[in-house]
Parts: C-alpha cells; structure tokens; sequence
C-alpha cells in the first residue's frame, strides 16, 4: 500500500534526518522502532504531507504523495508526537470541528461521527469539558479520536503512549489494533514492547536509514545463536566493552548482566541467549553506531 | 531574608531583557520627544526643554506610559514561579511568605525604578545634542531632575507596581496583569477628562493618582519666565495627593500579600455539588452511534471548511478575556467621545449623525487598528502556539482557506464589534440623547459601508504582515510601524492619499451630505479595497502548512506556487488597482492639483520674494463692484462676469495697477483694464501688473472687468489644510458659500496672503514678519485694520429655482423663470469689501425689531435655536441702538452654512454659522451657559465694531473690534440672565486668559497694546471690561462708546486706536483710584491676588448676625515674559455674605444677604458685616470681576464662632 523510495531530508541548519529511506508497508499495524533523534518523526510527518522531502518517492496505493497531498490528506488519519489544543473548547466541539475539517459536511454525519467516537474512546462523560483540561491519556484517546474521523485508510500515530501509565497505553492500544486490521497504521514509538505486542511488521529506524524490517517474530528467529550473556561485577564492564560487542548491559541483584552479539560462542562464561525484540533491536541500534563509526 | 530575596529579584530583573529593553525604549522615546524641535514634549514657545516645569513634566508623562514595563517587572514576581513550576519547590523551603513576597516586590520595584533613570538621562543627555536650539534651553539643574524623579515619577512607579503586583498575585497571569494595564489606562483617561470638569479642581487632584492634576494646578498659570527659572515646589495639594496615594498603594500591596495563599484553591461544596448534577444530566444524554463512521467528502467541502473554520475564529476570539477587556474598553471610549463631542464652553450639541460620525468613527478606528493587530498576531500563530498546527494542516483543508478563514474570523469579529456594536451604541446614544428621526441611510452611507471595508482593509494589512513575519512579535513591531507611518509620511510631505493604505478621509455635513469628498472616497476606498486583494494572494501564497516549511522557503518558491489560479487571481487586483492608481493620480495630479504643504509654502516664498518690492506703492480705491454670478449648484460650477470702479485716491499720479488673486488656483479669464495694457502676467501667482497709457492722476478714476469660474473636473484629493476646506468645497450643491476672496481679484499689492510664521519664514529665507506699528505710531492711523475698502456693491445671482439666495446688500429683486432664480442684491450704503454669496434650500424664519427685519436661513433639519436666535438678535440690536446708536441695514441675518470647519462670522448686514456652531448646540439644560447667545450678539456687535467702526492698523485695533464686541455681548448677557451666567462666563475667561499667558510665544501685551492674541483680545478683553462697568457705570461706559461711534463712523483715514477708547474711559475717573484703575487695565498686566481667609459669624443680642471676614489681597504687574513685581492694591471691592455658594446651581439674588463695595487695601484685613439672615457662605470679589489665579478661594464657608469673645 504504502511505498517509500530513497527518502532523504536535510534541514536547513545541514541535519540529515533521513538518510534514503525505502520501505514498503502494507496492510495492518506497523512498527517503527527506533531511538530518540533516529528521524522517526521526521518520516512521519513527511509521510502525513507536513514537509516536502528533499529527495525520494512516496506513494499510497495510487496517490503520489508528493504531488497531491491534498488527495492523500483526504484519506489520513495522523496523531503527532507532541500536541496541545485550543483553549476553551470542548472534547465535543473541537471533534466536531475536525470533523468538518476533514470534510464531513452532513451535520446528522458529523453528530454520527463525533458521538461513536467519543464512545469509543471512552471519552463521552467528559464531552463538555474543555480538552485542554485533559489528562495524557485522556487527550491521547482525543488525538486517536480525532485521526479516526472520516474513515483513513493510513493512520499515522507517532510515540503516542509516552507519558502514559501503563493502563492507560493499554486501553489505547486496544483502540489502535480494533481498527488496525484493514487500513495501514503506522506506530513510531522507541518502546520495544509496544512494537512486540502489537505489529505484525515492523522495522527499525537509526541515524536515518531504516536498519532492519520484517516480522518479529522472523527477526527474532534470524537472530537466534547471535546474542550471549553473562553476569559480572561492575567493575569489569569496561574490560568487557572492550573484548566485546557489548549491545545492552542491566543490573540483576547487585550484578551487571552484559549481553554481546557474537557469530560464536564467545567463551569466557557467556552462555547463549533466548533471542527479545529488545535484543534484536538493540543489536540493530549497534550495527548502525557501528557503521556510522567506521563512516566518520 | 528579606534583603537576600530582593537582593537576587533586583539581579534578576537587571539580567531579564525587559529591563533592557525598557531602559532603551524609553531612553529613545525621551530623547526624541525632547530633542525633536516638532515635539518639544512638555515645554514649547518660550519654555525652555530643560525648564523645571518640563523636566517634571515629562518624566510625569514617562511614568504614565512606565506602568506597562512596571507590569512585566511586577507582574512575573509571582507568575514566573507558577510557570516554571519552581513555586512549589520554593514554597517548600523555609522561606517565610512575608519575606518572599515583600522581598521580591521590592526587589522588582527597585528594577523599574532604575530602568526609569533613563528618562531624565534622556533629557539632560539631549541638552548637549548639537541639532538642538539654544535658544530653547537653560542651564540644566540637578534639583529640578531630582524633583521630577523623587516627587512625580518615583511615587507613580510605586503606585503603579503596588495595583499591578496586586492584579498578578490574585489572577496569576501576566496577560490579566496586561489586560488590566490597558482597562486601567482606559479606565484612567476617562477618569482624568472627567475630573478636569470639575469644579473644583484642587477636590479632583485628590483622585487623581498620579498627580498630574495637582501639578497642573500648581503650574498653569506659571508664565513662560516662570517655567524656566522658579525650582518647583512640593505644595501642600501636591503633597498631601503624594501621600494619599503612597498609603493606597501601601495598603494595596499588604492586602495583595495578606490574600496570597502559597497553596493552590480547592474546589468548595456547592461547586461540587453542582458539578455533580451536571455530569448526571450529560450522563442522560444517549449518544448516537454507529456501526461505521460516515465517509468524508472534502473535495466537495470547501464551502463548509471555510464557514466552519470561521466561525471557530471568531468563536475562539469572543472567549479570550482579551476581546472582552478591549471590547468594553472601546465602549467606554465610544460612550466619552460622544459625550464630548463638539462641547463648546460645556454646552453640549445635538448628536446630529454628521456632526459625530467623525467621533465615532475615530473611537471605532483606534480600537479596530488596537484590536486587528492584536488578534491577528494571536490568530496566525494560533495552532503553532497550542501545538496543533500538525494536525490541522495534516487535514484535507484546502491551503487558501487557511488564511482566508483566519482573515474572515478576525474581520468578522471587528465587523461585529467596531462597525455593529459602535453603530447600536451611538444610535442608542442619538435616542437617549432626544434624536429621534435616526437617519439610517447617513449611518449606512458614512459609517456602517466605510467601516466596514475599513475593517477588512486593515484585518488583511494585519493579517498578511503576521503570515510573512517570522514570528508574532515581528509582526507586531511592523504593524507599529505602520501605525506611525502615516504621521511620518505626513511630515514628510507624502501625504497623497493614494499612499497612505485605507486613510479615506470625507468632511460630512447634514445640509450638503457627502458631496464635498464623497466621491473621491469611494473611488479610494474600492482601491485600497484592490490593494488588499493584491496582499491576501501573496498572504496566501507565503501561507507556511507543514513543520519544515521557512520563509525563505516559501518566498524562494512563490513563483512555482504562483501559476494557475492564484496568478490570474493576482494578475486581475493588481491590473485593476494600477489602472485605478492611474486613473485617480491623472485626475487628482493632472485635472486637480494636488498641492503639498511644502509645495505651497515654497511658492508663497518665492511670491514673496519676487513681489514684495512691490508694496507700498499708490494704488487705486475700488468704489464700486457690479457682479453677475452664474451658479448651478448641481453642477458644482459657478462663474462670475465682473466690473469695478476704481479712484486714484492718494495725491500723486499712479501709473501701475497691480491685479491678484488671493487664492491663485481659480482661474482669472479675460481681464480687461481700459486705458492701461499688460505689462507682465504671472499665471503661477494668478498676479497682473497694468501700465496706464497715461498715469493715472489724482482724483481720476477707471475701471476693470474681469471673469472667473468655479469648477470641479474629476476627482480631486482635499487639501493638506483642514481650513482650506471650506473655500475648497465650493460650489457646494446645497450650501454654497461664495466669497469675493475666491472669486475676484485684489487691486493693488499689501503683504496680506504671505507666508505667516518666524520658523517657517526663517525655513524658506525670509525676513521675519513685519511687526505691527507701534500704538503710538502716527502715520500708521492712515491704514485701515483689515485694508480693504468700502465699496458699492450690485450683485445679481442666478440658481436653481429650488434653492435661497442670500447675498451681500439688500435683496432688490427675486424671480424665478425657466427653472432658475434670479436675485439682486445692492448695498444700500458703502460696506466693507466682504461679499459673500449663499444658496441652498434654506427655510427663513423671520422677524421685526422696529423696523429692521430680522431674518434666519437655516436647514430645515436645525430649527433647534431658531428662536434664540432671533430674540437675542432683537435683545443685541434693541441694546447697541439704544446704547451705542443707529443701526446701519434694514435687514440683519443669520445664515447656515456647512460645516466645513469654519465658524460664525460677521460680514455687512450677516452672521454666518457654520452647521455645528450654533444651529446645533443643545441649551436644553437651563444651567448651561448660553453660549449661542453670547455669540450671536458679539457678532451682531460687529456691525458697530468693525463694520462702523474700523481701526488702524496699529498695536491694540483689536481692542476696539473684538474686546468692545466682546463687552457689547457681555452687556446683552447681563441684561437678558443676570450676572449669574456672566460669572459663569468669566471664569471661563480667566481660565482661557490665564492659560493663553503660559502658550504665549512672544511677550504678552498689555491690552491697550495687544497684538493678535486672541487670549488677550477676547479672554482678558471681557473680563477688563466687565470690571471696569462695574466700576465706572455701565451708561457711563456706554457714552463713552457711542462718543466713539460719532466720531470715527464709516469715516476714512486718519483711523481710531484703543488708547482713543482708554482716554475716554480716563475722562470719566472720578478719583485717581479709578484713573490707576484703567491704566492698570489697558496698559500694564496686571494679575490680582484677592482671597478670603477665615470667615466667623456671631448673633447680635439684637437679633442679627455679625460676620467677620478676613480678606488677603495683593496686585502684582508682569511684563511681557512673566516677571512679576508686586504693587499696591487699592481698590474697592465688592465683599459679600450668602446663603448659598456663587456659581452653584441654583444660585440666585435671593441668596445674596448682602453685598457693597468696599475699600480694600494690600495685605489682609478683617471687614465686619452685620445683616440681618445668617450668612453659610462669605467672600471677596464673588462675581470674578479681578483677574486672579485662583477663583476657588474668594469665598468660603462662613463657621459659627464660639463665644462672644470676639
């Protein structure tokens, strides 16, 4: 459905936020995985038409994004990163609003539209109070509320569980894969888990370039026999850094357990690991830190 | 603790850029305001920009204007806290709220009182500047920078910071504290030109906080000399305002402090209890619900995008408290400018809708530019701020609705608010007011259509300016300059209204609607109106959607953007709005001249220049004038077929005539001179010299014709000169205000029409003025004051068949035939050259006075003061033929012409009033001055004093013209209300004498000797005059002045002079007292002190009441800068006892319990008064007949003395 070719932004002050990203993305949930400043954003908001890339194609089903925006904007369904809301307005009158924004000119349509979904997301007992009273989770389920108007056919939802605590990440994603079965709906989000429990398909975003792509639980799959483990003292983490592609370390009782990617056995007390997305990922993240290294 | 915490907030506030900001600001405000010889703030004509009185003075005005920066210092004090989220942290530690909140407002005071330190620096850096004058500075004193700081701006600040430190800590937020600053300042101005109507200003200072009233008073009569020398004192009114108002704020800060809570409010019973049933009754309601949403169409919703986005603008700008604040602000100022519409002396007029669309249009204008700037800025960076432009600009809205809709809701907002609400509320005023035939279709045409496009016209300007700056403030800053771009481009000379985007200005007047400039501004308004089409496409175009879209971005890419339909939408405004350029500048440039002030003045220079050799030289006296005027009203064209008569009057041969227009932009066509040939002709000048085949001699006499046209081509801007409207209207199509200035030529050449003015005259190389002759200036009596002659006039007119005409001499015949009326009009005996010519659709309201008809032509809407009018009309003629002698014409008349900023006047036989003075003064309150009255007959007075008798061109002529016209209304005024109204009267002469003495930019004259300053002339003239009847007799004057009459009627040179007047007046001393008397009045200035100190009131064991008043009197002489030297007083004085105070309402004879004139000397005194009604009240001079500073200490409440001791 949706294609990416060679995608590159450079921001004026020289920051290459997207590096030639190419990626093909169909039906269902998607995840993008990646760091804080891994350009995730930035791919979002020049998939929902908000910047013009500098180089590259993207294409949805049969709109050229890039020449007519207006057709894919007719059709998307985008929740940002970060947003607030207009002062003094209501949950209902601001979806009502949006509601006409995207094009629902039939008032007994938009009164159809703006009830089911406030019912939906739970939010109809507070429908007369003003949004930007809400709490994160309440104005998360208001953002969702207001991509779903007009039925999209992609729906772009950008880290949208920061900052919520965990029932609340619950009730929302529960929300994202009732509607996610047949419309394209991406997920940007740096939470391993999230990606794990909910997308079929996902991919990882780093310095810009997507780094893997694929099912998890293929990922996890192909990454079997790569990942070691072993538990040492703290002071000998920057000696094992040092022998070692050391991709995450944690505490465990006192204990640093280190986790290496290795094509072999490693010796030296590692034992092999039951491959996570956390480990595929973090390796990916290491690879790209890698690569961009050895460019420098 | 305390010193720590305002120790680190002084820190702070230095650090914050405000401070820095602030501190330049208003660094360069002063400097400029001083140092700008066109502004001179707070000193002017002869004082100094370094006087002690300017230097108070500004700083006084700085600190006003300070209580916006004093805001944001004091205002964040404790909103930062709560917005940074370190309140809680701080309010955790041990630091008690005393020292938190005391210790920061101090330390935030302590900042703006620093920052303030700029202003006087400004000034006294701006002393030394090079460009600045010398002769407009004195030695700079550090005492007088220090009283201005310490007494008027440290207290303000403090004040201030005191109210808006309390607005902060009880709303939390700067943008209340903001609002509040502008309510207050609003809230302010009304209240300041409120209290300076009262009566008694030395009460009203009191309630003024920031002492601008109690140090008005202490220095307004201060003369120029005195400005500039005298240290300021702190006076006891001054002081006690300073301290009152140090405790207010004192309190005001204590009471902040005292309701602050470190803690956040809870949420009390009743509101949850309320909030309960609500959610029960939202829970009731059944949502619809549906399996699957509905589908959007937006490519068939444009429409509704745009309505609905609209309408959500507007709806977000009616909730903000900022719209509410401006918008009860701006009827606050609407409500006070109708209410002080056209006051004259406090009498009110009739809101006619011509007569205040002017006003209200102003009120409206100033919030409209207040507001469109405001929300524009907030309105296009609205989704950016609240960080939702993401979503808005991901949905399928199309890109021009989004600054079409932004535009539409803050137009459609000011449409409701500035054109709507500013309607219904100055029509509701009409209404309360007793305006009943509300004219709906003057509203429309002048106010409701005008402001309407007004209103679109500067949204889009303010709008357009947000969409391509790069952020509000820059928009904000550029729509400031805007704002003083118009009064920059002014002074500049580029004030062509094809430059000055949306300024349409039209004069309205009700009996010639909007034809004089209507026209034109349509044409102007449709342009601006293309204009702003032109700046919505490129606002549209430089539209940033999306998160990484720049200006320079956009700017780099317009063209790409540009094809398709925004280019044809563009391409067609900015043809149209060329074409009109075009189109307007050829009629207004080409057909038209459009003439700049500069322009003007550098001809006037050079007309000076080349023809001033010329003056002096024997010219002919013209005798007769024989005109027949051609007018279509309708047609606005007028032309004029002319004949004089002229005599070689002078003793020697004359062999030049010199021909001229005074105004040179009405063509002179064929002028014929028999017997003399064109030697030289100016057409730039509109100037004409003849040579006479033979001289001609003395004795010998010749003749002219000439003929002239009035004609309107096309579209013509107005003239720079508010006061040139009126000769510029003509001819009007109903009201037409002819006169032979305009339209016929001046024989001979004298200085009158040059450039007025030292500066200027000094700007273009030009000698200074020629000073009037001295008084005692003998040859000088051969010149007549106004220099024209007295001549026969026979004047015939056609019209339309429709209108009156009314003209110059008495009306021989009228007919009417073929649709036109024709009338003649032959001056029954020689008058002064003064034709005037006037047609419109009158109505005539007539009446006799023994034999002279009295008549007034007025629009048939104004019957208000018809028959005031005429009464005392007939009360003036019976009082001047009876006191003074013969009248010279059967007819006297009074005509309405429109208002084009002229006013009443007096030509042969005529009072002319402009629409607004006089026909439409409101006297329905009794109370009020009659005003109307008192100028009617002035002017009537001028049939003797000016039209009879004609002084010399000499110092004090206008002694006898407007001072005896003056005293012959004072006189007619006394006769029809009492002396009542006439006290009434005086104090507003004192008061308009004394403050004309501190504008005074050359030396006062003494009366005798006053030299065209109308504060004289007029305002101490009444006053001198009044006393001196009082004194000598009011028939005893009267003879006096008829005496002078017998003399000097209609006679040619040698002229009269006011020291004529003064002998007559000194013959009738009867002692040497009263001698002194006239001479302190007519030849020195004289400035009177006479006060009532403490009055005591006894009963008698008869019965009667003996009261005891102690009088303090002193006279002091001024010369002509204002240096005072005390003298003797001795005069008598009338002292008085009553039961009510003089000058209140409802006074009357019977309060008066006793009155005599009695000798007062120097120094004080206790006079005894014994009467039979007990006194409440007790005075010296309670009638105002001496001139004296202060008018509010002549009388006083008399108190029971305890005892008989005394």
């Amino acid at each position: 459905m949706l294609h990416l070719k060679g995608v590159e932004h450079v921001y004026p002050n020289g920051t290459r936020a997207l590096d030639g990203v190419t990626i093909s993305i169909g039906k269902g949930m998607f995840g993008l995985l990646g760091p804080n400043g891994a350009g995730k954003s930035s791919l979002m908001r020049t998939i929902a038409t908000l910047q013009t890339p500098t180089a590259g194609e993207i294409r949805f089903g049969d709109i050229d994004v890039l020449t007519e925006p207006g057709r894919l904007r007719s059709t998307l369904g985008y929740l940002p990163q970060d947003f607030g809301v207009y002062p003094r307005v209501s949950a209902y009158d601001l979806l009502d609003h949006m509601a006409s924004l995207k094009g629902i000119t039939s008032a007994a349509d938009r009164r159809a539209t703006v009830e089911t979904l406030l019912v939906q997301t739970n939010l109809w007992n507070v429908r007369t109070k003003t949004v930007a009273g809400f709490s994160g989770g309440m104005r998360q389920r208001f953002g969702i509320a207001q991509a779903l108007i007009g039925n999209p056919k992609l729906i772009i939802v950008d880290e949208p569980t920061a900052g919520l605590d965990p029932e609340e990440r619950n009730r929302f994603y529960n929300l994202l894969v009732e509607i996610g079965e047949n419309i394209v709906v991406i997920l940007s989000t740096h939470i391993v888990e999230d990606v794990a429990d909910l997308c079929p398909r996902m991919a990882v975003l780093a310095a810009g370039r997507i780094q893997l792509d694929g099912a998890p639980g293929e990922l996890i799959q192909r990454s079997r026999g790569t990942v070691w483990a072993t538990t040492i003292d703290r002071d000998r983490l920057d000696e094992m850094k040092a022998a070692y592609n050391v991709i995450a370390t944690r505490l465990f009782a006192g204990r640093t357990v280190v986790h290496v990617l290795s094509e072999r056995d490693p010796g030296n007390g590692f034992s092999a690991v039951e491959g996570s997305l956390e480990d595929v990922y973090l390796s990916a993240l290491a690879h790209s830190r890698r690569a961009s290294q050895r460019a420098a | 603790m305390f010193h720590t915490i305002a120790r680190f907030e002084l820190r702070y506030q230095v650090g914050n850029p405000v401070f820095w900001v602030a501190t330049v600001m208003f660094f360069l405000l002063t400097f400029g305001a001083t140092t700008a010889e066109s502004i001179r703030l707070g000193s002017g004509g002869n004082i100094h920009t370094n006087a002690p009185t300017a230097v108070a003075q500004i700083q006084l005005i700085m600190s006003l204007f300070f209580m916006f920066v004093t805001t944001a210092f004091v205002g964040n004090v404790v909103v930062r806290d709560d917005e940074t989220g370190f309140g809680s942290i701080i309010r955790s530690t041990r630091i008690g709220k005393l020292p938190y909140m005391f210790g920061r407002f101090s330390g935030a005071f302590l900042g703006a009182a620093v920052a303030f330190l700029a202003v006087p620096l400004a000034i006294w850096i701006g002393t030394f500047m090079p460009w600045v004058n010398p002769d407009f500075l004195g030695p700079n004193r550090v005492q007088d920078y220090l009283w201005g700081y310490f007494v008027l701006a440290l207290p303000n600040l403090l004040i201030t910071s005191a109210i808006f430190f309390a607005v902060a800590c009880w709303t939390r937020s700067v943008t209340y504290s903001y609002l509040t600053v502008i309510l207050f300042m609003f809230g302010y101005f009304a209240l300041t030109a409120m209290l300076r109507k009262w009566p008694d200003l030395s009460v009203a200072a009191y309630f003024e906080p920031f002492g601008s009233i109690a140090y008005s008073l202490g220095i307004r009569y201060l003369t120029p000399i005195q400005a500039n020398t005298q240290a300021l004192e702190l006076n006891a009114l001054l002081l006690g305002n300073r301290l009152l108002w140090l405790a207010i704020s004192a309190a005001i800060v204590v009471i902040a402090v005292w309701r602050f809570r470190f803690a956040e409010r809870g949420v009390s019973k009743s509101d949850a209890k309320r909030q309960a049933a609500r959610e029960q009754k939202l829970a009731a309601v059944t949502p619809v619900i549906v399996d699957r949403l509905p589908a959007n169409t937006p490519e068939r919703a444009a429409w509704h995008q745009l309505r609905t986005r609209t309408l959500f603008e507007m709806k977000l700008i009616f909730k903000s408290p900022a719209f509410w604040v401006l918008a009860l602000v701006s009827a606050l100022n609407l409500f006070s400018t109708l209410n002080l519409a056209g006051r004259f002396y406090d009498v009110p007029m009739w809101p006619r809708t011509f007569a205040i669309v002017d006003g209200v249009r102003g009120a409206s204008v100033l919030i409209t530019l207040l507001m469109a700037i405001y929300f524009a800025g907030e309105v296009v960076w609205r989704e950016r701020e609240r960080r939702f432009n993401e979503i808005v600009d991901a949905t399928p809205l199309p890109n021009w609705a989004f600054l079409i809709s932004k535009l539409a809701g803050v137009a459609g907002v000011l449409l409701v608010l500035c054109v709507a609400v500013v309607l219904l509320e100055s029509i509701l005023f009409q209404w309360a007011r007793g305006l009943t035939d509300i004219e709906f279709g003057q509203w429309l045409a002048w106010f409701v259509a005008p402001s309407a496009l007004y209103v679109i016209q500067i949204s889009v300007l303010a709008i357009v300016v947000q969409a391509v700056s790069p952020n509000k403030f820059v928009g904000w800053g550029i729509m400031l300059l805007y704002l003083i771009a118009g009064t920059v481009f002014a002074g500049m000379g580029l004030n062509h209204p094809l430059l000055n985007y949306a300024e349409v200005t039209v004069p309205l007047s009700d009996m010639n609607g909007a034809n004089y400039g209507g026209t034109e501004g349509w044409w102007l308004r449709t342009y601006w109106t293309m204009f702003a089409a032109i700046l919505v496409v490129i606002g549209h175009l430089m539209w940033r959607r999306g998160t990484a879209v720049t200006l320079d971005g956009q700017w780099r890419t317009l063209p790409a953007r540009l094809r398709g339909k925004p280019l044809a939408f563009l391409s067609s405004a900015l043809l149209v709005t060329i074409v009109m350029a075009g189109f307007l500048y050829y009629n207004m440039n080409i057909l038209n001249h459009f003439v700049s002030q500069e322009e003007e003045e550098n001809r006037l220079a050079r007309y000076e220049k080349e023809y001033s050799q010329y003056v002096g030289l024997p010219q002919p006296t013209l005798t007769d004038i024989k005109l027949d005027v051609d007018l279509q009203p309708s047609r606005r064209v007028a032309r004029f077929d002319g004949s004089y008569r002229f005599v070689n009057a002078t003793a020697v041969p004359i062999e030049t005539l010199h021909v001229r227009m005074m105004i040179p932009l009405v063509p002179l066509r064929s002028v014929s001179v028999p017997g003399a040939k064109l030697v030289h002709e100016d057409k730039v000048n509109n100037h004409r010299i003849y040579q006479f085949d033979s001289p001609l001699q003395p004795g010998a006499s010749g003749s002219l014709t000439f003929q002239s046209v009035y004609e309107k081509r096309g579209l013509a801007t107005l003239p720079s000169d508010k006061r040139a409207y009126e000769f510029d209207a003509q001819p009007a199509p109903n009201g037409a205000y002819l006169t032979n200035l305009g339209f016929a030529p001046f024989l001979g050449m004298n200085r009158s029409g040059f450039l007025q003015g030292n500066n200027l005259r000094r700007k273009y190389g030009l000698e200074p003025e020629l000073p009037t002759p001295q008084l005692e200036d003998e040859a000088a009596l051969a010149w007549s004051y106004v220099g024209v002659d007295r001549v026969n006039t026979d004047i015939t007119v056609t019209t339309d068949a429709d209108q009156t005409l009314v003209v110059t001499g008495a009306r021989v015949s009228d007919s009417v035939a073929n649709g036109r009326r024709t009338a003649r009009f032959v001056s029954p005996i020689p008058t002064l050259n003064f034709i005037t010519i006037q047609s419109a659709r009158y109505d005539v309201k007539t009446a006799d006075a023994d034999g002279v008809k009295l008549s007034v032509y007025y629009f048939p809407k104004h019957p208000m003061n018809i028959d005031r009018m005429l009464a005392v009309m007939r009360d003036s003629l019976d009082y001047y033929r009876k006191n003074f002698g013969p009248y010279q014409y059967s007819y006297a008349r009074i005509i309405e012409r429109p208002d084009y900023g002229g006013g009443a006047n007096s030509a042969p036989g005529t009072v002319g009033y402009s629409e607004k003075a006089g026909f439409t003064m409101d006297f329905r309150d009794p109370q009020r001055l009659d005003f109307l009255a008192y100028v009617t007959a002035h002017e009537l007075a001028h049939q003797y004093w000016f039209h009879q008798v004609m002084p010399a061109d000499v110092q004090g002529a206008e002694v006898l013209t407007e001072t005896l016209s003056q005293y012959s209304a004072l006189m007619v005024m006394k006769h029809r209300y009492g002396p009542d109204q006439i006290r009434q009267f005086l104090k507003y002469e004192h008061d308009y004498y004394l403050q004309g003495r501190r504008k005074e930019a050359a030396d006062e004259q003494p009366l005798a000797r006053v030299n065209k300053q109308g504060y004289i002339h007029y305002n101490k003239g009444s006053i001198v005059m009044y006393l001196l009847q009082e004194h000598l007799g009011e028939e005893r004057v009267n003879t006096v002045l008829r005496g002078l009459l017998d003399r000097y009627r209609f006679k040619p040179a040698p002229y009269p002079r006011s020291s004529d007047l003064v002998d007559g007046l000194l013959a009738l001393a009867r002692t040497p007292e009263e001698r002194e008397l006239i001479l302190d009045q007519f030849y020195r200035i004289t400035l009177y002190d006479l006060r009532a100190k403490q009055a005591m009131v006894r009963s008698l064991p008869d019965g009667r009441f003996e009261t005891t008043i102690t009088i303090h009197a002193a006279k002091a002489y001024a010369d002509g800068k204002g240096n005072e030297r005390q003298a003797e007083f001795n005069e008598h004085v009338n002292v008085g006892v009553f039961t009510a105070q003089p000058g209140d309402s409802g006074f009357g004879r019977e309060n008066v319990v006793s009155m005599q004139r009695l000798p007062i000397r120097s120094g004080e005194q206790q006079i005894r008064i014994v009467t039979q009604r007990k006194p409440v009240y007790a005075g010296v001079d309670p009638y105002l007949t001496f001139i004296d500073r202060n008018l509010n200490d002549n009388v006083m409440p008399v108190s029971d003395s305890r005892g008989n001791d005394s």
